[in-house]
Protein backbone atom coordinates (compact mmCIF):
# COMPACT_ATOMS: atom_id res chain seq x y z
CA UNK A 1 0.00 0.00 0.00
CA UNK A 2 1.40 3.12 -0.87
CA UNK A 3 2.20 5.41 1.95
CA UNK A 4 1.18 8.90 1.51
CA UNK A 5 -1.76 11.27 -0.24
CA UNK A 6 -1.90 8.94 -3.60
CA UNK A 7 -4.50 9.32 -5.37
CA UNK A 8 -6.09 11.58 -2.86
CA UNK A 9 -3.39 14.54 -3.59
CA UNK A 10 -5.46 15.59 -6.47
CA UNK A 11 -7.71 17.20 -3.99
CA UNK A 12 -5.31 18.33 -1.45
CA UNK A 13 -3.23 20.06 -4.64
CA UNK A 14 -5.86 22.16 -5.88
CA UNK A 15 -6.64 23.31 -2.43
CA UNK A 16 -3.30 24.60 -2.13
CA UNK A 17 -3.24 26.43 -5.55
CA UNK A 18 -6.59 28.18 -3.92
CA UNK A 19 -5.12 29.06 -0.64
CA UNK A 20 -1.64 31.30 -1.48
CA UNK A 21 -3.19 34.56 -0.45
CA UNK A 22 -3.89 33.39 3.15
CA UNK A 23 -1.35 30.05 3.00
CA UNK A 24 1.15 32.36 5.74
CA UNK A 25 -1.40 34.23 8.02
CA UNK A 26 -3.52 30.87 8.54
CA UNK A 27 -0.54 28.97 8.72
CA UNK A 28 0.71 31.09 11.74
CA UNK A 29 -2.67 31.20 13.53
CA UNK A 30 -3.27 27.68 12.94
CA UNK A 31 0.80 27.17 14.76
CA UNK A 32 -0.26 29.95 17.66
CA UNK A 33 2.76 31.73 15.75
CA UNK A 34 4.92 28.96 16.34
CA UNK A 35 5.48 28.14 12.43
CA UNK A 36 8.03 30.53 11.75
CA UNK A 37 10.33 29.14 15.23
CA UNK A 38 9.81 25.29 13.83
CA UNK A 39 10.92 26.21 10.28
CA UNK A 40 13.89 28.20 11.84
CA UNK A 41 15.06 25.38 13.77
CA UNK A 42 15.30 23.01 10.99
CA UNK A 43 17.12 25.91 8.74
CA UNK A 44 19.35 26.69 11.92
CA UNK A 45 20.82 23.39 12.63
CA UNK A 46 21.23 22.34 8.42
CA UNK A 47 23.21 26.21 8.34
CA UNK A 48 25.53 25.01 11.45
CA UNK A 49 26.09 21.79 9.51
CA UNK A 50 26.77 23.21 6.38
CA UNK A 51 28.97 25.63 7.97
CA UNK A 52 31.10 23.00 10.04
CA UNK A 53 31.71 21.16 6.58
CA UNK A 54 33.31 24.47 5.27
CA UNK A 55 30.50 24.16 2.29
CA UNK A 56 30.71 27.82 1.19
CA UNK A 57 27.72 28.75 -1.06
CA UNK A 58 26.21 26.18 -0.64
CA UNK A 59 23.18 24.64 -3.48
CA UNK A 60 19.94 24.39 -1.62
CA UNK A 61 16.41 22.67 -2.74
CA UNK A 62 13.61 24.24 -0.98
CA UNK A 63 11.51 20.98 -2.11
CA UNK A 64 7.53 22.13 -1.72
CA UNK A 65 9.05 25.94 -1.58
CA UNK A 66 5.34 27.34 -1.40
CA UNK A 67 6.46 31.05 -1.45
CA UNK A 68 9.96 30.28 0.11
CA UNK A 69 9.91 30.93 3.84
CA UNK A 70 11.92 28.26 4.70
CA UNK A 71 14.38 29.09 2.38
CA UNK A 72 14.65 33.03 2.46
CA UNK A 73 15.52 32.00 6.56
CA UNK A 74 18.49 29.62 5.41
CA UNK A 75 19.56 32.65 3.21
CA UNK A 76 19.71 35.01 5.46
CA UNK A 77 21.47 32.89 7.93
CA UNK A 78 23.74 31.65 5.52
CA UNK A 79 24.37 32.92 1.27
CA UNK A 80 23.63 29.68 -0.71
CA UNK A 81 22.36 29.43 -4.29
CA UNK A 82 18.67 28.65 -3.68
CA UNK A 83 15.99 26.98 -5.90
CA UNK A 84 12.54 26.93 -5.31
CA UNK A 85 10.52 23.64 -6.58
CA UNK A 86 6.74 23.01 -5.75
CA UNK A 87 3.81 22.00 -7.65
CA UNK A 88 1.74 24.52 -7.07
CA UNK A 89 2.81 27.59 -9.97
CA UNK A 90 0.72 30.05 -7.49
CA UNK A 91 2.76 29.43 -4.50
CA UNK A 92 6.15 29.87 -6.69
CA UNK A 93 4.96 32.89 -8.63
CA UNK A 94 4.36 34.55 -4.96
CA UNK A 95 7.41 33.60 -3.92
CA UNK A 96 9.46 36.03 -1.42
CA UNK A 97 12.84 35.54 -2.34
CA UNK A 98 14.67 35.87 -6.05
CA UNK A 99 15.66 32.69 -7.17
CA UNK A 100 15.28 30.29 -9.96
CA UNK A 101 12.12 27.89 -9.22
CA UNK A 102 10.77 24.78 -10.90
CA UNK A 103 7.40 23.13 -10.57
CA UNK A 104 7.93 19.35 -9.88
CA UNK A 105 7.05 16.87 -7.34
CA UNK A 106 8.63 15.08 -4.80
CA UNK A 107 8.28 11.26 -6.25
CA UNK A 108 10.18 12.86 -9.97
CA UNK A 109 11.90 15.00 -9.19
CA UNK A 110 13.44 17.29 -12.22
CA UNK A 111 17.57 17.39 -10.92
CA UNK A 112 20.37 15.59 -11.06
CA UNK A 113 22.21 13.32 -9.02
CA UNK A 114 23.95 14.44 -5.78
CA UNK A 115 23.63 18.27 -7.27
CA UNK A 116 22.57 19.99 -3.88
CA UNK A 117 24.15 20.44 -0.38
CA UNK A 118 20.74 20.21 1.12
CA UNK A 119 17.55 19.71 0.96
CA UNK A 120 15.16 21.13 2.82
CA UNK A 121 10.78 20.89 3.26
CA UNK A 122 9.00 23.64 5.21
CA UNK A 123 5.03 22.04 5.91
CA UNK A 124 5.32 20.22 2.73
CA UNK A 125 6.58 16.94 3.19
CA UNK A 126 3.28 15.64 4.45
CA UNK A 127 1.98 16.21 1.12
CA UNK A 128 3.81 13.60 -0.52
CA UNK A 129 1.53 11.30 -3.31
CA UNK A 130 4.06 8.29 -2.64
CA UNK A 131 6.07 9.13 0.74
CA UNK A 132 8.67 5.73 0.38
CA UNK A 133 9.42 7.61 -3.72
CA UNK A 134 9.82 10.96 -2.32
CA UNK A 135 12.22 10.11 0.38
CA UNK A 136 14.19 7.88 -1.72
CA UNK A 137 13.81 11.11 -4.50
CA UNK A 138 15.52 13.47 -1.72
CA UNK A 139 17.91 11.34 -1.37
CA UNK A 140 18.97 11.11 -4.98
CA UNK A 141 19.14 14.94 -5.43
CA UNK A 142 20.66 15.83 -2.20
CA UNK A 143 24.88 15.25 -1.40
CA UNK A 144 24.65 15.49 1.94
CA UNK A 145 21.96 17.15 3.96
CA UNK A 146 17.96 16.71 4.27
CA UNK A 147 15.87 19.20 7.08
CA UNK A 148 12.08 18.93 6.97
CA UNK A 149 9.48 20.09 9.35
CA UNK A 150 6.17 18.50 8.46
CA UNK A 151 2.55 17.67 10.11
CA UNK A 152 3.32 14.40 11.73
CA UNK A 153 1.05 11.69 13.72
CA UNK A 154 1.98 10.69 17.32
CA UNK A 155 2.23 7.09 18.53
CA UNK A 156 0.60 8.06 21.34
CA UNK A 157 -2.77 7.31 20.86
CA UNK A 158 -4.32 9.83 23.22
CA UNK A 159 -2.22 12.47 21.13
CA UNK A 160 -3.10 11.12 17.63
CA UNK A 161 -6.55 11.95 18.97
CA UNK A 162 -5.92 15.15 19.80
CA UNK A 163 -4.08 15.98 16.80
CA UNK A 164 -7.44 14.39 14.71
CA UNK A 165 -9.30 16.78 17.23
CA UNK A 166 -7.61 19.64 16.13
CA UNK A 167 -7.77 19.65 12.51
CA UNK A 168 -11.41 18.29 12.33
CA UNK A 169 -12.63 21.13 14.31
CA UNK A 170 -9.62 23.84 15.09
CA UNK A 171 -8.10 24.30 11.39
CA UNK A 172 -11.60 24.64 9.81
CA UNK A 173 -12.26 27.63 12.66
CA UNK A 174 -9.27 29.44 12.85
CA UNK A 175 -9.46 28.80 8.74
CA UNK A 176 -12.84 30.69 8.46
CA UNK A 177 -11.32 33.62 10.64
CA UNK A 178 -8.15 33.98 8.44
CA UNK A 179 -9.05 32.68 4.49
CA UNK A 180 -13.02 34.01 4.70
CA UNK A 181 -14.77 31.73 2.00
CA UNK A 182 -11.15 29.54 1.22
CA UNK A 183 -11.27 28.21 4.64
CA UNK A 184 -12.97 24.49 3.08
CA UNK A 185 -9.32 24.23 1.11
CA UNK A 186 -7.93 24.26 4.68
CA UNK A 187 -10.51 21.33 5.76
CA UNK A 188 -8.92 19.40 3.36
CA UNK A 189 -5.73 19.09 5.87
CA UNK A 190 -7.73 16.44 7.10
CA UNK A 191 -7.17 14.23 3.88
CA UNK A 192 -3.20 14.69 4.91
CA UNK A 193 -3.94 13.65 8.64
CA UNK A 194 -5.40 10.55 7.63
CA UNK A 195 -3.26 9.53 4.99
CA UNK A 196 0.41 10.40 7.15
CA UNK A 197 1.71 7.45 8.71
CA UNK A 198 2.27 7.53 12.16
CA UNK A 199 5.72 9.12 13.27
CA UNK A 200 7.44 6.08 13.71
CA UNK A 201 7.43 4.73 10.55
CA UNK A 202 7.97 8.17 9.08
CA UNK A 203 11.35 7.79 10.96
CA UNK A 204 12.25 4.78 9.73
CA UNK A 205 10.93 5.51 5.95
CA UNK A 206 13.91 8.04 6.43
CA UNK A 207 15.99 5.52 8.10
CA UNK A 208 16.87 3.47 4.84
CA UNK A 209 18.40 6.80 3.22
CA UNK A 210 19.42 9.02 6.08
CA UNK A 211 21.34 8.65 9.57
CA UNK A 212 18.88 10.81 11.31
CA UNK A 213 20.98 13.13 13.59
CA UNK A 214 17.66 14.86 15.27
CA UNK A 215 14.15 13.40 14.90
CA UNK A 216 12.11 15.83 17.17
CA UNK A 217 8.28 15.75 17.43
CA UNK A 218 6.37 18.94 19.12
CA UNK A 219 2.68 19.87 19.74
CA UNK A 220 1.62 16.22 20.83
CA UNK A 221 3.68 14.64 17.67
CA UNK A 222 1.25 16.85 15.16
CA UNK A 223 4.42 18.10 14.00
CA UNK A 224 8.15 16.34 13.63
CA UNK A 225 11.44 17.99 12.73
CA UNK A 226 14.18 15.60 11.19
CA UNK A 227 18.06 16.60 10.52
CA UNK A 228 19.76 14.04 8.39
CA UNK A 229 22.75 12.93 6.86
CA UNK A 230 22.75 10.97 3.26
CA UNK A 231 24.14 7.38 4.39
CA UNK A 232 27.56 6.99 2.07
CA UNK A 233 26.68 3.69 0.11
CA UNK B 1 14.38 30.39 -15.36
CA UNK B 2 18.37 31.34 -16.03
CA UNK B 3 20.59 29.18 -17.99
CA UNK B 4 22.58 27.69 -15.22
CA UNK B 5 19.44 25.87 -14.05
CA UNK B 6 20.23 24.05 -17.25
CA UNK B 7 23.09 22.82 -15.34
CA UNK B 8 21.05 21.19 -12.55
CA UNK B 9 17.66 19.88 -14.10
CA UNK B 10 17.41 16.21 -15.18
CA UNK B 11 14.22 14.62 -16.86
CA UNK B 12 11.65 13.93 -13.95
CA UNK B 13 11.03 10.56 -16.04
CA UNK B 14 14.46 8.94 -17.21
CA UNK B 15 16.25 11.18 -15.12
CA UNK B 16 18.29 11.90 -18.71
CA UNK B 17 20.66 14.92 -18.83
CA UNK B 18 21.30 17.49 -20.28
CA UNK B 19 18.06 18.56 -20.86
CA UNK B 20 17.71 20.18 -24.57
CA UNK B 21 16.71 23.81 -24.55
CA UNK B 22 14.46 25.71 -26.94
CA UNK B 23 14.47 29.42 -25.39
CA UNK B 24 11.67 31.65 -27.21
CA UNK B 25 11.71 34.76 -25.38
CA UNK B 26 14.31 36.00 -23.34
CA UNK B 27 14.84 39.27 -21.12
CA UNK B 28 18.31 40.96 -20.14
CA UNK B 29 18.27 41.80 -16.51
CA UNK B 30 19.30 45.31 -15.44
CA UNK B 31 22.92 45.27 -13.98
CA UNK B 32 21.54 46.43 -10.66
CA UNK B 33 19.72 43.28 -10.49
CA UNK B 34 20.27 41.89 -6.72
CA UNK B 35 20.30 38.37 -8.07
CA UNK B 36 22.81 39.23 -9.84
CA UNK B 37 24.86 41.04 -7.95
CA UNK B 38 24.80 38.23 -5.31
CA UNK B 39 26.27 36.20 -7.81
CA UNK B 40 28.69 37.96 -9.34
CA UNK B 41 32.98 36.61 -9.71
CA UNK B 42 31.69 33.93 -7.21
CA UNK B 43 33.26 30.99 -8.66
CA UNK B 44 30.83 28.33 -6.89
CA UNK B 45 28.04 29.71 -8.99
CA UNK B 46 29.54 28.59 -12.05
CA UNK B 47 28.31 25.62 -13.74
CA UNK B 48 30.15 22.58 -13.17
CA UNK B 49 28.95 20.05 -15.82
CA UNK B 50 26.79 21.80 -19.05
CA UNK B 51 26.39 25.08 -19.79
CA UNK B 52 23.04 25.78 -21.20
CA UNK B 53 24.36 29.10 -22.82
CA UNK B 54 26.64 28.05 -25.14
CA UNK B 55 24.93 24.08 -25.35
CA UNK B 56 28.23 22.69 -24.68
CA UNK B 57 29.96 21.07 -22.02
CA UNK B 58 32.25 22.57 -19.59
CA UNK B 59 34.87 20.34 -20.30
CA UNK B 60 34.69 21.35 -24.20
CA UNK B 61 34.39 24.79 -23.17
CA UNK B 62 37.67 24.46 -21.49
CA UNK B 63 39.68 22.74 -23.91
CA UNK B 64 38.31 25.36 -26.18
CA UNK B 65 39.39 28.49 -23.79
CA UNK B 66 35.95 29.75 -23.14
CA UNK B 67 36.49 31.85 -19.99
CA UNK B 68 34.68 33.71 -17.27
CA UNK B 69 32.82 36.10 -19.51
CA UNK B 70 30.16 33.39 -20.54
CA UNK B 71 29.12 33.30 -17.30
CA UNK B 72 28.69 36.82 -15.95
CA UNK B 73 26.75 37.07 -19.31
CA UNK B 74 24.33 34.04 -18.76
CA UNK B 75 23.24 35.48 -15.28
CA UNK B 76 21.38 38.40 -16.54
CA UNK B 77 19.73 36.88 -19.09
CA UNK B 78 16.49 35.32 -17.88
CA UNK B 79 14.29 33.08 -19.99
CA UNK B 80 10.64 33.76 -19.92
CA UNK B 81 9.42 30.84 -21.95
CA UNK B 82 10.54 28.05 -23.89
CA UNK B 83 10.58 24.62 -24.13
CA UNK B 84 12.77 21.93 -22.74
CA UNK B 85 13.45 18.45 -23.83
CA UNK B 86 14.89 15.16 -22.95
CA UNK B 87 17.40 13.85 -25.74
CA UNK B 88 17.11 9.93 -24.29
CA UNK B 89 13.00 9.82 -23.44
CA UNK B 90 11.73 12.36 -25.68
CA UNK B 91 9.74 13.87 -22.96
CA UNK B 92 8.91 17.89 -23.81
CA UNK B 93 8.32 20.27 -20.69
CA UNK B 94 7.36 23.94 -21.41
CA UNK B 95 8.25 27.32 -19.83
CA UNK B 96 5.94 29.66 -19.38
CA UNK B 97 6.45 32.61 -17.07
CA UNK B 98 9.95 31.60 -16.24
CA UNK B 99 9.15 28.91 -14.60
CA UNK B 100 9.88 25.25 -16.27
CA UNK B 101 6.65 23.01 -15.80
CA UNK B 102 8.85 20.06 -15.30
CA UNK B 103 5.95 17.23 -13.94
CA UNK B 104 5.77 13.62 -16.02
CA UNK B 105 2.24 13.41 -17.76
CA UNK B 106 1.58 10.38 -15.98
CA UNK B 107 1.22 12.06 -12.83
CA UNK B 108 -1.86 13.98 -14.49
CA UNK B 109 -3.73 11.10 -15.58
CA UNK B 110 -3.36 9.31 -12.24
CA UNK B 111 -2.91 11.58 -9.05
CA UNK B 112 -3.15 15.40 -9.54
Amino acid sequence: MTEGLGRNAKHVYSAYRKMVKSYEKTNQLMTFFRVTAWRKFVTHKIAENLVKDRIKLPRILDAGAGPGFMADLLNKEIGSDVILMDYSIEMLENSVIDCDKVQGLFEAMPFRDNIFDAVIAGFAFHASIDMNKSASEFARVSRSYVGIVSIGKSNNKLYMKLGKLYIDHMIPLIARLSAGKNYVEFKKIRKIYMHIPDNARLSSIFRKYYNIDIFKEIAFGTIYQIIARKKIK
Amino acid sequence: MRYKLIDILACPECKGFPLALDSKKEERLPDNNEFVKKRHNKKSFECSVFCGLKNKSIKTMKSQHIGAEICRDCLYINIISGNLSCTRCKAEYSIVGGIPRMIPKRFFKTNI
